[in-house]
């Protein structure tokens, strides 16, 4: 077994089974995180059985054959540990951080239960409950994230990103003791994981250790993700809600655009352009749409954009604005169309461009203060089929991009036809009327 | 881990207590720093320090909002300011190469703020869009409720954001008025963690404070907080599918010498995750709710143990059933001895877990500070965990724990 030595204190390093393994040593203080991941997500879910990926993370705390339902937590906390574990679209996460010198025992346990599960339905069964009461309190309990739902639901017309993580709740009712074991069988094994170590380890203790607690299971054979295409996306969608419940409302779009791994397949730092243009664009109080908007025009209280990259197959671009009173929710499109059109053609002057790259930048150093975003961040992409290089290159990537990659880049994915526009709209609906008369006025005198 | 206490001789921050724990393996340094005031001095203008400490990078200088905003992100600098019930507190990440103006930007923000009538307007209208979305969360106004039902009117009764209302009678003066009172108070607590020495720190906190008013006097006097709540519930109308409760109890202060066992009895009874009682015996028996945690609000005139849990509506009653139990077990019983001797080890293996990152241990370091248990406590904190005895612990849950005195709010659907 080699290891791979990199830059910024990380190596990694593959078993014979087929776990990939990076390690990421940072000896400030003596702690580690351990992090398992699965190459599995609710995007990997049979049609009909939603929320299977994000259930199944929540029994593999129920046991196996060596550790009682619910022990697995108990014993990393006894031990001085905390634990617990994500669902994503692309991936599944399992983690422990403890003292650096308990690393075996996070091994350990999470070998175990790599292939160890044991399921009843006397364990199973509240826990669909307690997954269903998540549900409620993340979604169905608030209108901006039933909203929000939605909007996906409709920008993805065959891709399973259009489906929540969590699942439909309906689907999710239904979820019994052979879903969540067959999911497991088909998805859990060496072969489909990865696992990051960070902290006040070397790579050579972590190469024991994983040998002697991971190298034994038998490699799968897993077949690589496969997922469906989006048909060409051929009209612009509008979403629409209005809830009493509401007493902000609120403007959002998304435009379907590709993961960083799709993008930078097709153009070479497409991936890195679209995400210094979208800081630029809208991601700061400093970026062209929140000047123009909130702190010019004064229509807005907020605005702002996002892309994250990190996906195996489509990131949406996206863009929000809460208006401003007197101004409406209804003037929002059209401010904002006008505004990114505006930005697409002028582009970033010289010196914000400048300075979005150093922000940057200087954003990739920060985090390297945190091992446990460290590992998050690396485990996510390698999840996501991007490569360790993807992520060490990336403050030279983004340094060596032109304004005209930027401006090329948001210009191919800001396209209408692949867009959902969504307003959530409160109880006062007489704001509509105000704005429209005051948004027109202001239009006519915007320099 | 070394932690240095400075001694500075300028007279602007010779009143300020300095921890610096030196780091040069990433040319980072983080800041963290505290004033005490916050929200407890509105007096009737509610929401002032708040809506002070989220002007303060909104020009400030010789520098107007925009070119403000501009400066921080030229030297990719983190500025934060926040205002709680007992103080404002600030934090500054900054690159070693940018620390001087990093510096500068951070003293012309406490001390020469414009608070312009532009920028005030537009936040104003951004707290009150966020007060607005917090009107329909079940959750934030089940919190809200509690803290007036336990406080009635008292300045911690009220919402640190202010209301509408309140906000819209703020004017300019009013703004100024605060931040001089805020950080011209006597005795501020600052940690720096990173990239510095130890000459390079003085110098940077003394470029920070240079032209400080040192009051010398202490902020104004707050109140002792009544916890008027005793006994009392609430229930608020709100047309959702899940319904949430909040509940509380008078607590102690941090420094009171029984602390320490009340930390350990919180984390058995709902401050330990997976691993407590109520978290047992709510989620993973019966299935009724994502979450139930409980945590220690050690506030400067009125401590409280507060706790929250949401389910759905139909499965309120037995929830709340469940958790005055529980509360009332405890409160006659105590914990086990095994119950103990997990939370220990949990504990005190747990620390070193806070201090795996700078801002991290500028956290760790300024709470220290603030709740003055000394340079050394760091030592000696997990020597302080193993000594609470079931006995100790007993006491504090017969003394705290009386389910009769328990204030309640829930929201959700009518009863």
């Amino acid at each position: 077994m080699k290891i791979e030595k990199k830059k910024n204190g990380i190596s990694c390093f593959s078993l014979a089974n087929g776990l990939d393994v990076v390690v990421i040593e940072d000896h400030r203080a003596p702690v580690i995180t351990h992090m398992l991941w699965y190459k599995v997500g609710a995007a990997d879910e049979v049609a009909g059985k939603s929320g299977i990926a994000h259930f199944l993370e929540h029994l593999m705390f129920k046991g196996t054959d060596k550790i009682a339902p619910g022990e697995h937590s108990k014993i990393i906390a006894k031990n001085g540990g905390q634990d617990n574990a994500f669902t994503g679209q692309d991936y599944t996460c399992y983690f422990e951080r403890l003292a650096a010198d308990r690393l075996e025992l996070a091994m350990e346990l999470e070998a175990d239960r790599m292939t160890g599960l044991t399921l009843s339905d006397e364990v199973l069964l509240p826990e669909r409950d307690v997954v269903r009461e998540e549900r409620k309190q993340r979604t169905d309990n608030k209108p901006d994230a039933i909203h929000f739902e939605q909007m996906t639901a409709a920008l993805f017309l065959a891709h399973p990103y259009g489906v929540p993580i969590i699942g439909w709740d309906h689907e999710i009712a239904e979820l019994n003791r052979h879903d969540a074991i067959k999911f497991y069988k088909q998805h859990y094994a060496p072969d489909n994981a990865i696992l990051v170590v960070a902290g006040d380890v070397t790579p050579e203790q972590v190469l024991k250790l994983a040998q002697k607690h991971y190298g034994s299971i038998k490699s799968q054979n897993i077949t690589p993700r496969k997922r469906v295409i989006e048909p060409p996306h051929m009209c612009a969608r509008q979403v629409d809600m209005f809830d009493e419940r509401v007493e902000q409302p609120q403007w959002i779009r998304q435009y379907l655009a590709p993961s960083a791994r799709v993008a930078n397949a097709e153009k070479d730092k497409q991936a890195e352009a679209l995400q210094l243009g979208i800081l630029l664009l809208a991601g700061s109080t400093t970026s062209h749409l929140y000047v123009d908007l909130v702190v010019n025009q004064q229509a807005a209280v907020a605005a702002g954009g996002w892309y994250n990259s990190v996906a195996m197959d489509y990131a949406p671009l996206g863009l929000y604005a809460i208006p401003r009173e007197p101004f409406g929710l209804s003037h929002m499109a059209e401010l904002i169309d006008v505004s990114v059109a505006n930005f697409l053609e002028k582009g970033p002057s010289d010196s914000a461009f400048e300075r979005a790259k150093n922000l940057m930048v200087a954003e990739s150093l920060y985090t390297r203060d945190n091992q446990t975003s460290m590992a998050r961040m690396i485990g996510a992409a390698l999840c996501c089929n991007m490569t360790l290089e993807d992520i060490l290159d990336w403050p030279e990537r983004i340094e060596s991009l032109t304004k005209a990659d930027i401006l090329d880049a948001l210009s191919q994915y800001i396209d209408e036809k692949s867009s959902v526009t969504g307003h959530l709209w409160g109880k006062d609906e007489h704001l509509l009327g105000i704005g429209e008369t005051v948004a027109e006025a202001d239009v006519n005198n915007a320099d | 881990m070394q932690i240095k206490q400075l001694q500075l001789s300028q007279t602007a921050a010779a009143d300020l207590e300095v921890w610096l724990v030196e780091d040069h393996r990433l040319p980072i340094i983080n800041i963290e720093f505290a004033f005490i005031g916050g929200s407890s001095l509105d007096a009737n203008q509610h929401g002032l320090a708040y809506l002070m400490s989220a002007l303060l990078d909104e020009g400030a200088g010789e520098l107007d909002d925009q070119a403000f905003h501009k400066a921080l992100d030229e030297t990719a600098t983190h500025l934060h300011f926040s205002a709680t019930r007992d103080i404002i507190n600030g934090s500054l990440k900054m690159l070693t190469k940018h620390k001087e103006r990093a510096a500068d930007l951070l003293h012309m923000a406490m001390f020469e703020p414009h608070f312009s009538e532009a920028a005030t307007a537009r936040v104003k209208a951004q707290i009150i869009a966020s007060i607005r979305s917090a009107s329909t969360n079940p959750s934030e106004v089940a919190a809200k409720k509690l803290m007036k039902l336990c406080f009635g009117e008292h300045a911690y009764g009220n919402l640190v954001k202010g209301s509408e209302q309140s906000l819209n009678a703020l004017n300019q003066t009013d703004l100024v008025h605060a931040a001089q009172q805020n950080f011209n108070a006597d005795h501020p607590y600052l940690v720096i963690v990173g990239d510095v020495n130890e000459s390079e720190a003085e110098a940077l906190v003394s470029r920070i404070f240079s032209g400080r008013k040192n009051l010398s006097k202490p902020a104004k006097q707050v109140e002792e907080a009544e916890f008027v709540g005793i006994g009392q519930t609430q229930h608020h109308v709100m047309d959702v599918p899940q319904a949430v409760v909040n509940f509380a109890l008078p607590s102690v202060a941090q420094n009171d010498p029984s602390f320490m066992s009340l930390m350990v009895l919180n984390h058995i009874l709902g401050g330990g995750g997976f691993s407590s009682r109520l978290m047992e015996e709510i989620r993973e028996k019966r299935g009724l709710t994502y979450g139930i945690h409980t945590s220690l609000i050690p506030l400067k005139h009125g401590s409280l143990i507060t706790g929250n849990a949401a389910t759905s509506a139909d499965k309120m009653a037995e929830t709340i059933k469940i958790l005055r139990q529980e509360i009332e077990k405890m409160h006659d019983k105590g914990v086990t001895d095994e119950e103990l001797e997990n939370a220990k080890t949990y504990l005190t293996g747990a620390y070193p877990l806070r201090f795996d990152t700078g801002s991290k241990i500028a956290h760790q370091l300024l709470s220290m500070q603030y709740f003055d248990f000394g340079i050394g406590f760091i030592d000696q904190r997990n020597n302080l965990v193993n000594k609470v005895s079931k006995d100790e612990i007993g006491i504090m849950a017969a003394r705290l724990l009386d389910v009769k005195n328990m204030a309640q709010v829930t929201v959700g659907p009518a009863e």
